[in-house]
């Protein structure tokens, strides 16, 4: 009996070290990591946190792990083009704001959830795919891949994919044609009321 | 008795030789001597890119862009597996390079709003990935409906796009949803919905007929393919295939025409000689003539071309008409002389005089083409003019002995036609006599007008005019040349290097009836750095699963219907909430084919019920696969060189030897001719050694008409030289020549009038009806004066009856030709048929007219004395 109790400590430590041994390798990780730990967090904390104090609690992770300048950008397409220097700014810094946003809004409740990490896998532009799959005890299992990107030393993520659908999809889909029928101040104050409503909620 | 038996062994053993060797040669660009200037742009061009000669080409047409992809890719996998008579296919599209790489080939704006419209469909594709089904689809886009409360995203063209889809299928339509066009928020061109391969016939020598093989083989992978229940036809054209149907046709065309001809001309004979002995022995003759002049022909020649294969209506025409002069002489002697034999004798001795001279003529007519430059016209000169002699020592050797065999024709009376003749029959017959001046002069006037109709005459050198029009590949090919960027007939120059190419280009590229015009360099896409920046960005916004998710299990049948039901009921509610939505109109039209289909399917029994859901599926998703894997190879592109081109592809751009191609796509049409001259002479102003079809008919044309000025001035000087020397009286020379060339000319503008114009094959009618004419001619002179007719009336003989007959079965014979589906053909047939109209005009009346001057002036002459 002691044996195989030992011999399922040496597997464990043996997972453990590998565990800590690929967290050193996998540099790529880290962001989704904190990120997922985070909303772990918050979410447990939701109740006495209420909205601003997860904003607060989600804003400096949310601005370290993710590429702002990047996925707006991405998200503009041709459009980053006609944007002045001071335009950008303010779309870049709504972007944050609305990513905090959501996170704060959505992430209101603790019902056992937790992430398992999948793996990683190389990607075009040397970028990483870090796949995770959200398991909800009482509901559907949601995928949930990360691309990160290296940006110096560090990785930083440019897009998260839930479930299939991509996040940089459903916004450019969404603000092009706002930029194209309306134009980019329509664009801000929209974005503006969408972190409005997350707020009030 | 012997003559007979010695002339069936022969020609049963000369049969049996034709058969086994005789081949038939399509191959027409080989027909121009090779020292020529252009021809020698084209042997160096065909030598350093030998792929350019001859190939088929398959043209795939789909009702969406999608399905003709799809045949094309598929029909693709099966050629390039398991065939045996195929040198290679080629087919880029299919190449991992351009599967791969082909977003780099977009320009950067085109790229910008893929991007964007590809964004818009990601959660669709995303989704439908997973669960390829009609559950995974309408589930998906109800839930697009709902999560879009606000009304922001616009499904107005998937709704319209799936709207229109399901109608289809309602009613019968084999068109799938194009997912092309979904991705890609573009309605789709003709262009798009045609997708070209071209494939190389392995050389196969010891064929008859190259190229039947393959086709057969590509048939059969067509075949396989049921491309007709997606809505998918396949087409052959090309060179390669052309040139198959054009075999075809005028092989058809001439063995048609051989037949026609001989039932035409056995009734002209039945009706002028009246007798079913007489016909049935110049039948048996001409046959045995007409095999051994195959025999020739393939001893000689090994092969006929597309136009020599007309020798045997040529053969028939003429052959008939040296029967006939025997026979009719036969007959009119045999009601004077006491034994038959010595009829036979008499007349064969008698007519061998005129048909010696005739022959002799009617061969040069054919010869005068041998040393011009056009061998394919050459060819069928020198089978022909054979063909003549043949002819001359059937009609005098063979037919003589099967006319003995049996007592002729029981003596019934004069020939019915040379009975003496009412009145006014009589004096219509006189009238070119009587009235000789008034004749004469008209007919001058006439000459003259024709000299001015002549001037507008033209030379149509397209070749595809030449063809069965309705022939499949002759079509597919129009269509082809129709849209220039596709027009298989484009010019080439060759570089010596890179440099040169681009720069050449660059020149070439300003002028106004090119197109466009293409190098090895135009396949490295430009910017690319820029170009694999967006499609870094593409690959980043569409994630990582779009083609390789793991799939849901497949739905049930009740599952399938319970999602459509649901997706219906979604919708209702989203038509009702926002009515004013900018996509409600198609999101109605959705929803009314929707609850057709559902009803359709609720009236089936339970297996047509599963068969129709299936087959719904099919027509929503039968795209999706093939699209989606596409999509994913073409986010595995990179930073790309010259060296990375497959190597086929690169092959047919820079030759083994270093030679750089320049090609050069016509603007306009170049079906028509003018246009097709309008776009050579520019691109040769700046680049003169040009090359390629346009230019090779252009210049053949040019060479031909060239060679037929030149056969047609030999044949004139050839047999004025022949009729000096035989003729006892050179006025007669004058008589026989001056008809013949008012006949000429009033068949050049009668060709001219009646807008059929010169071509490639018509060409050689005149000289021929030259040679022809001057028979009759001869014989018209010979019996005036040494037999001049009783009352005077040269057109009261047996001799003007004689020509009268031959030029009908003539008629018979080349009209027959007229009828060949095969339009070269015809139009010979045509022309040939006019020809000796006007010949026999001239020798019936103004010859006569002529005669009756020459005859006052000797009289006159004789009463000076």
């Amino acid at each position: 009996m002691m044996r195989l109790l030992n011999a399922v400590l040496v597997l464990l430590l043996v997972a453990m070290g590998q565990g800590a041994i690929a967290q050193q390798i996998d540099p790529q990780r880290q962001p989704a990591d904190k990120l997922n730990a985070t909303l772990i967090d918050v979410m447990k904390d939701a109740g006495r946190l209420g909205y601003e104090g997860r904003y607060k609690k989600l804003a400096p992770v949310v601005k370290e792990v993710f590429q702002f300048d990047a996925i707006a950008k991405s998200v503009l397409g041709k459009h980053w083009e006609t944007l002045t220097p001071s335009q950008r700014g303010a779309l870049v810094a709504k972007l944050t704001d609305l990513s905090i946003a959501t996170y704060a809004s959505q992430f209101n409740a603790y019902d056992g959830q937790s992430f398992r990490y999948e793996g990683t896998e190389s990607a075009r532009a040397g970028r990483s795919i870090v796949r995770y799959t959200l398991l909800v005890p009482k509901g559907e299992p949601v995928k949930f891949d990360y691309i990160v990107s290296p940006d110096g030393a560090k990785w930083r993520i440019v897009n998260i994919v839930a479930d299939g659908i991509s996040d940089l999809a459903l916004k450019r889909a969404q603000y092009t044609s706002i930029m194209e029928r309306e134009g980019f101040d329509s664009l801000l104050a929209k974005l503006s009321q969408k972190i409005a409503d997350y707020a009030k909620k | 008795m012997l003559v007979i038996g010695v002339a069936a062994l022969t020609a049963a053993g000369a049969l049996y030789y034709t058969v086994h060797n005789l081949r038939i040669n399509t191959y027409p660009g080989d027909v121009l001597s090779d020292k020529l200037p252009w021809r020698q742009d084209l042997l160096a061009y065909e030598k350093a890119f030998p792929q350019s000669r001859d190939s088929i080409i398959i043209v795939v047409d789909g009702v969406t862009p999608d399905q003709a992809r799809d045949a094309a890719a598929r029909l693709y996998q099966k050629l390039t597996t398991g065939t045996r008579h195929l040198e290679w296919v080629f087919f880029p599209q299919e190449s991992r390079f351009f599967r791969e790489n082909g977003l780099l080939f977009e320009d950067r704006e085109r790229l910008d709003s893929l991007s964007e419209r590809l964004a818009q469909v990601q959660p669709f594709l995303s989704e439908v990935s997973t669960d390829r089904s009609l559950r995974g689809l309408f589930a998906l886009l109800g839930r697009a409906i709902e999560e879009d409360r606000t009304g922001e995203v616009d499904l107005g063209n998937v709704f319209a796009s799936i709207a229109a889809a399901i109608r289809g299928y309602l009613q019968g339509s084999p068109a799938h949803l194009s997912w092309i066009e979904l991705m890609s928020g573009k309605s789709p061109t003709p262009q798009d919905r045609r997708v070209l391969l071209e494939v190389m016939p392995r050389i196969e020598f010891d064929s008859l007929a190259p190229g039947t093989a393959l086709t057969e083989e590509i048939r059969h992978a067509i075949a396989a393919l049921d491309p007709a229940a997606s809505g998918v036809t396949i087409r052959l054209t090309g060179e390669g295939a052309l040139s198959l149907d054009e075999l075809r046709s005028a092989s058809l065309g001439a063995q048609m025409a051989s037949i026609g001809s001989f039932l035409g001309v056995s009734l002209v004979m039945l009706i002028g000689l009246r007798s079913l002995w007489l016909v049935l022995a110049t039948q048996i003759a001409l046959v045995l003539g007409l095999i051994f002049t195959a025999a020739f022909a393939a001893f000689a020649l090994g092969s006929l071309n597309l136009i020599s294969v007309a020798f045997s209506v040529m053969y028939i025409g003429i052959g008939a008409d040296y029967a006939i002069y025997l026979c009719l002489r036969y007959r009119e002697l045999a009601r004077t002389l006491p034994s038959h034999r010595a009829a036979l004798e008499k007349a064969t001795r008698h007519v061998a005089g005129s048909l010696e001279i005739g022959t002799l003529t009617t061969a040069i007519g054919f010869f005068c083409f041998v040393p011009t430059s056009y061998a394919g016209v050459a060819e069928l000169g020198i089978i022909s003019g054979v063909g003549m002699f043949v002819s001359l020592v059937v009609t005098l050797a063979i037919l003589p002995a099967l006319l003995s065999l049996r007592r002729p024709v029981r003596y019934r009376g004069r020939h019915p036609l040379l009975r003496p003749l009412p009145r006014f029959a009589l004096a219509a017959m006189a009238i070119p006599m009587r009235h000789s001046a008034a004749v004469l002069v008209s007919f001058l006037a006439l000459g003259v007008l024709a000299l001015f109709a002549l001037r507008g005459a033209q030379f149509d050198y397209n070749p595809l005019d030449l063809q069965d029009p309705q022939a499949e590949s002759v079509r597919a090919f129009r269509e082809l040349l129709h849209d220039g960027s596709s027009s298989p007939w484009s010019l080439a120059v060759l570089a010596p290097n890179a440099e040169e190419a681009t720069s050449i280009a660059a020149r070439l590229e300003k002028l106004p009836l090119v197109a466009g015009v293409r190098t090895l360099a135009d396949f490295v896409p430009t910017h690319q750095d820029e170009k694999l920046a967006l499609i870094d960005e593409l690959a980043l916004t569409l994630g990582p699963d779009l083609n390789n998710a793991k799939r849901k299990p497949e739905p049930s049948a009740d599952e399938q219907q319970n999602a459509l039901r649901a997706f219906l009921a979604t919708l209702s509610a989203y038509l009702a909430a926002h009515q004013q939505a900018p996509d409600a109109a198609p999101a109605l039209e959705l929803q009314h084919e929707l609850e057709r289909l559902l009803a359709h399917i609720d009236a089936l029994p339970p297996d047509a019920r599963d068969q129709a859901l299936q087959a719904a599926t099919t027509t929503l998703l039968g795209s999706l696969d093939r699209q989606l894997s596409q999509l994913s190879d073409a986010l595995r592109a990179r930073r790309v060189d010259v060296a990375d081109l497959p190597a086929d592809f690169r092959q047919r751009w820079v030759s083994d030897s270093g030679l750089y191609r320049v090609e050069i796509k016509p603007r306009e049409d170049l079906h028509d001719r003018a246009a097709m001259q309008r776009f050579v002479t520019e691109v040769r102003a700046v680049a003169p050694h040009a090359t390629g079809l346009p230019v090779v008919y252009l210049e053949s044309g040019a060479a031909v008409v060239r060679a037929f000025l030149e056969a047609f001035a030999y044949a004139l000087v050839a047999i004025t030289v022949v009729l000096l020397l035989t003729l006892e009286r050179k006025i007669d020379v004058v008589l026989v020549l001056v008809p013949l060339i008012l006949a000429s000319l009033l068949t050049g503008a009668a060709i001219t009038v009646l807008d059929i114009h010169f071509n490639f094959a018509n060409i050689i009618a005149l000289p021929l009806v030259f040679g022809m004419g001057v028979d009759n001619c001869i014989h018209m002179v010979h019996r005036f004066r040494t037999a001049p007719p009783a009352d005077g009336i040269v057109l009261h003989s047996s001799t003007a009856l004689a020509v009268l007959l031959s030029a009908f079965t003539n008629v018979s014979a080349f009209g027959s030709l007229a009828l060949s589906v095969h339009r070269g053909m015809a139009s010979m047939g045509m022309v040939l048929a006019i020809g000796i109209l006007t010949t026999l005009l001239c020798s019936l009346v103004v010859l006569p007219a002529l005669l009756s001057r020459v005859q006052r002036f000797d009289s006159q002459r004789a009463a000076r004395i």
